[in-house]
C-alpha cells in the first residue's frame, strides 16, 4: 500500500473524540486484506427507491429557498459531470465522452426544470420530492414501452437522479461526494456501483464497508487492486455510523469497529505500523531481482489501463508493462478512435517505458459494449460466449484493422508486443497473423514506418487454447494466461454471480493442469509465458505458479513490492513440490492451505501483515 | 419574414431506438435552430418537444416506430434538412 505510508492511516486527522463513545464491533466478511484507521463518510445513505415517493410538504413561503436550492443542486451536478468527463479524457486521452452530453443534456433540460419548479411552487413539496415525483413519471413513460433495450436506457436517467439527488441531499449536509473525499476516509454504503467506483476519490479512501456484497463482488474486486482493505456483506449497519465516527476496518477478520477503545487502538497502531514499516523495506527493493533462493529469475510486470498509471510502474521498479487493456479507448464513445489518436496513445506509452517491454491487448469488448458498433448490437443471452473481442474481426473488420496499423506504427518507438484476447482456435490466430500481414503491406505500399518484428501473442484464457497450446505455440511469439477468465470458463462458474461464487476457486486442479500444459507447450517452442490474472497479485499463488514453471507475473503495481519480497525468500524446489500437490489434490482448499503455510514459513512478515 | 410549417414522417432506423445519446444529439443538433420542432410518435400519439432531451426519452421510439417530424418558423427548411438527415442517418449512429 503505498498510499498508506505516504499518508499514514494513524496520522493527526483521525484525533481521538474528547469524550470517549463507546466501541462497537460490526461482522463482516473480509473482501480485501489490510487493516485502516480513519473517519466515516456514510455514503447513498437513502437507497433510492423510485416507485415509493412521500410528497415532504412545505411552506409557501419556503418555495423560493427550494427552488433555488433545486437549481444549485443542477448547477453542481452540472459542474461533476464536466469534471468527470474531463477526467475520463485524460485517462483515456482524446476520448469522445458522448454519454456524458446525453447526461448534461438531461441537467439542462427545461422540461424537467420547468415540471419541479412548478411542482415546488405549486404543490408545495419540497425539492427533492419534487424532483424525485417528475423523474419517477418520466422512468413510467418509458418503462410503459415493450422494448427491453429502451427500457435499460432509464438506468441513464436514474444514474443522472441519483447525482441529483445527492447534490439536493448534500446541500443540506454539507456532505462531501465520492470524487472528493477528505482525507483518510472509509466509506461505508448499502452498496457501490461501478459508475461510484469509478469516479472514487482514490488518493483519499483508506477502506470500504458495504452492507451487500460477497468476496467477488465488484467493490470486493476493485478494493483488493487498490490495495485497500474492504469489508463486505455488514448486515444491517444502515443508520450505525454517522459521518465523521472513528472506525478501525480490519479487512482480514471482515470487521469494522466504530470508536475503538484506546486499547483496540494501541493493538492496531501496532499492526499497522509494522506494515508500513516492511512495506517501506520491500519498496527499497524495487531495484533488485526477483530471484529465488536458488537462483530463478522472474520477470515482474504492471497491469495498467491508461497513462495516468504510469508513475505508479516506476515507482514500483516494474521490469515491464504486461498488460495495456484498450477496452477503455472503445466503450461509451459514438465513433472508434481513429488510427491517429492510437497511434498517439500507443507511442506515448512505449516511449514513457523506455525500451521496457510493453504488451498492448487488443480491444477485449462484447460487440454490445461498443456503442458505435451497434449493427452488432444484439443482446445476446449469453455476453461472455458470445460475439466478442477477435471474434468481431468478421463483423468490424475495420476495428482491429485500425488498431493493428496504430499498434504497428508505434512498434518503433519500443518494445511492443500485441495480444490477441479470446483465442480458442488455430484458425482465428492464422486469421489475424493474416490480417496483420496484410495490414504490413498496406503500410509498406504507403511509406509509413512501422516495426514490422513486433512481437504477437495469444491471451490463454479459454481451456480450449490450453489444450491445443503446442499447435498455438508454434505460431506465436509469446502467451499470456488471463487466469480470471480461465478459471471462470474451465469451471462455469462466473464470479459476479454471488450465488455460484463460491466454485471460483483459481486453485482447482483443473486449472492447475491447464496453466501445466501451456506452459509445457511454450517451453518446447521457447516462447515466454505469462500470468496476468488476479492469481499473479496472490503472495499464496507465487510458489504455486513458480512451480508450475512461470517465470513472468504481471500484476496491478501495488501488488509488486510484496510479491517481489516472496519471490526473494521461496525456492525453486519447494515451490515445485507445492504445484505437484496443486495438480493432484483433490480440494482447492488444501492447495491454498499448503501454499499459505509455505509463505508463513519463508516469509512469515509478509505473510502475517499481508494476510 | 416568412414563416412555415413543414412535416414529414421517417421510420425510427437505427436498432437502439431513440435512446439517451440519439435523443441527446437530435436535441443538440435541434439547438441550432430557432423554428419550433415538434416529434410525435405516430403510433402512440405522444408528442415531444424537439428541444427537450427528456422529452424526446419519453417518446418511447424503438426501432420501426414511425414519427413525424413538424418545424415551423423562419429556419424550418434548413432546420428540416439537417434534422431529417440526422434521422435518415440513423443518428449517426
Amino acid at each position: 500500500m503505498i498510499d498508506s505510508v505516504s499518508t499514514d492511516p494513524l496520522g493527526t486527522a483521525a484525533t481521538p473524540h474528547p469524550v470517549e463513545k463507546k466501541e462497537v464491533l460490526f461482522h463482516g466478511f473480509p473482501a480485501s486484506p489490510g487493516i485502516c484507521r480513519g473517519r466515516v463518510l456514510v455514503f447513498g445513505a437513502a437507497h433510492t427507491d423510485f416507485n415509493e415517493i412521500d410528497p415532504i410538504p412545505i411552506e409557501a413561503s419556503e418555495a423560493d429557498a427550494e427552488v433555488a436550492r433545486f437549481q444549485s443542486a443542477l448547477e453542481k451536478t452540472k459542474v461533476e459531470i464536466k469534471a468527470l468527463q474531463k477526467k475520463m479524457q485524460r485517462t483515456i486521452e482524446k476520448r469522445d465522452a458522448k454519454i456524458f452530453d446525453a447526461h448534461l443534456l438531461i441537467v439542462e433540460d427545461k422540461l424537467l426544470h420547468k415540471e419541479v419548479v412548478s411542482r415546488i411552487r405549486t404543490s408545495l413539496c419540497n425539492a427533492q420530492s419534487s424532483f424525485l415525483l417528475t423523474i419517477q413519471r418520466y422512468l413510467n413513460a418509458i418503462s410503459g414501452t415493450n422494448d427491453t433495450y429502451l427500457k435499460e436506457r432509464a438506468g441513464d436517467i436514474r444514474d443522472i437522479a441519483n447525482r441529483i439527488l445527492r447534490n439536493l441531499n448534500g446541500d443540506k449536509d454539507g456532505g462531501p461526494s465520492l470524487d472528493n473525499l477528505p482525507e483518510n476516509t472509509v466509506v461505508i454504503a448499502h452498496d457501490l456501483t461501478p459508475s461510484d467506483t469509478a469516479m472514487l476519490d482514490r488518493k483519499n479512501i483508506l477502506g470500504f464497508a458495504i452492507e451487500t456484497g460477497s468476496r467477488t463482488c465488484h467493490t470486493s474486486i476493485l478494493a483488493r487492486s487498490l490495495r485497500i482493505p474492504a469489508v463486505v456483506g455488514m448486515r444491517n449497519i444502515a443508520g450505525k455510523f454517522a459521518n465523521g465516527d472513528e472506525v478501525i476496518v480490519d479487512g482480514f477478520l471482515g470487521m469494522v469497529i466504530r470508536n475503538p477503545s484506546r486499547e483496540t487502538l494501541a493493538f492496531y497502531k501496532e499492526k499497522i505500523s509494522r506494515k508500513d514499516e516492511l512495506y517501506s523495506i520491500l519498496l527499497k527493493e524495487r531495484d533488485r531481482a526477483a530471484e529465488t533462493t536458488d537462483g530463478y529469475r522472474v520477470k515482474l510486470c504492471a497491469n495498467i489501463e491508461g497513462a495516468d498509471d504510469l508513475e505508479q510502474v516506476s515507482q514500483c521498479g516494474a521490469e515491464g508493462i504486461g498488460l495495456f487493456r484498450t477496452e477503455y479507448l472503445f466503450m461509451n464513445t459514438p465513433v472508434a478512435p481513429d488510427e491517429e489518436t492510437q497511434y498517439q496513445i500507443y507511442s506515448k506509452l512505449l516511449r514513457a517505458m523506455h525500451g521496457r517491454s510493453v504488451t498492448i491487448r487488443t480491444v477485449d469488448l462484447g460487440g454490445d459494449k461498443l456503442d458505435f458498433a451497434s449493427a452488432s448490437a444484439i443482446r445476446e443471452p449469453n455476453p461472455f460466449l458470445g460475439l466478442r473481442a477477435i471474434r468481431l474481426c468478421h463483423e468490424k473488420p475495420q476495428l482491429i484493422r485500425t488498431q493493428l496499423r496504430a499498434l504497428l506504427r508505434a512498434g518503433v518507438e519500443g518494445d511492443l508486443r500485441i495480444m490477441f484476447p479470446m483465442v480458442s482456435s488455430l484458425s482465428e490466430i492464422e486469421e489475424l497473423l493474416a490480417i496483420r500481414d496484410e495490414v504490413m503491406e498496406e503500410l509498406k505500399g504507403n511509406n509509413i514506418p512501422f516495426d514490422p518484428k513486433v512481437r504477437i501473442g495469444a491471451m490463454i484464457e479459454i481451456p480450449s487454447a490450453c489444450l491445443i497450446a503446442d499447435a498455438l505455440a508454434a505460431k506465436v511469439d509469446f502467451f499470456s494466461i488471463g487466469s480470471n477468465d480461465l478459471v471462470q470458463y474451465t469451471l462455469a462458474v462466473d464470479r459476479l454471480n454471488e450465488r455460484v461464487a463460491y466454485l471460483y476457486r483459481p486453485s482447482h486442479p483443473a486449472v492447475m493442469e491447464l496453466i501445466r500444459l501451456t506452459v509445457a507447450a511454450a517451453k518446447k517452442h521457447r516462447i515466454p509465458v505469462c500470468v496476468c490474472g488476479e492469481i499473479a497479485a496472490d503472495p499464496r499463488f507465487t510458489p504455486i505458479l513458480l512451480g508450475l514453471g512461470v517465470l513472468e507475473l504481471s500484476m496491478s503495481p501495488n501488488a509488486l513490492a510484496e510479491i517481489r519480497g516472496v519471490i526473494r525468500k521461496t525456492s525453486m524446489l519447494d515451490s515445485e513440490h507445492i504445484a505437484k500437490v496443486a495438480l493432484t489434490s483433490a480440494d482447492p482448499e488444501d492447495v491454498m492451505a499448503l501454499a499459505k503455510e509455505y509463505i508463513q514459513s519463508v516469509a512469515p512478515d509478509i505473510a502475517s501483515i499481508f494476510g | 419574414m416568412d414563416s412555415k410549417k413543414l412535416t414529414k414522417d421517417f421510420v425510427v432506423g437505427n436498432p437502439l431506438g431513440i435512446h439517451a445519446r440519439p435523443a441527446s444529439v437530435f436535441v443538440q443538433a435541434a439547438a441550432d435552430f430557432e423554428s419550433e420542432i415538434t416529434v410525435t410518435n405516430l403510433e402512440s400519439g405522444h408528442i415531444a418537444d424537439g428541444r427537450s432531451v427528456m422529452s424526446m426519452l419519453m417518446l418511447s421510439a424503438p426501432q420501426g416506430t414511425r414519427i413525424r417530424l413538424e418545424i415551423s418558423g423562419r429556419d424550418a427548411d434548413k432546420a428540416m434538412e439537417a434534422l431529417s438527415r440526422l434521422i435518415e442517418g440513423g443518428f449517426d449512429e
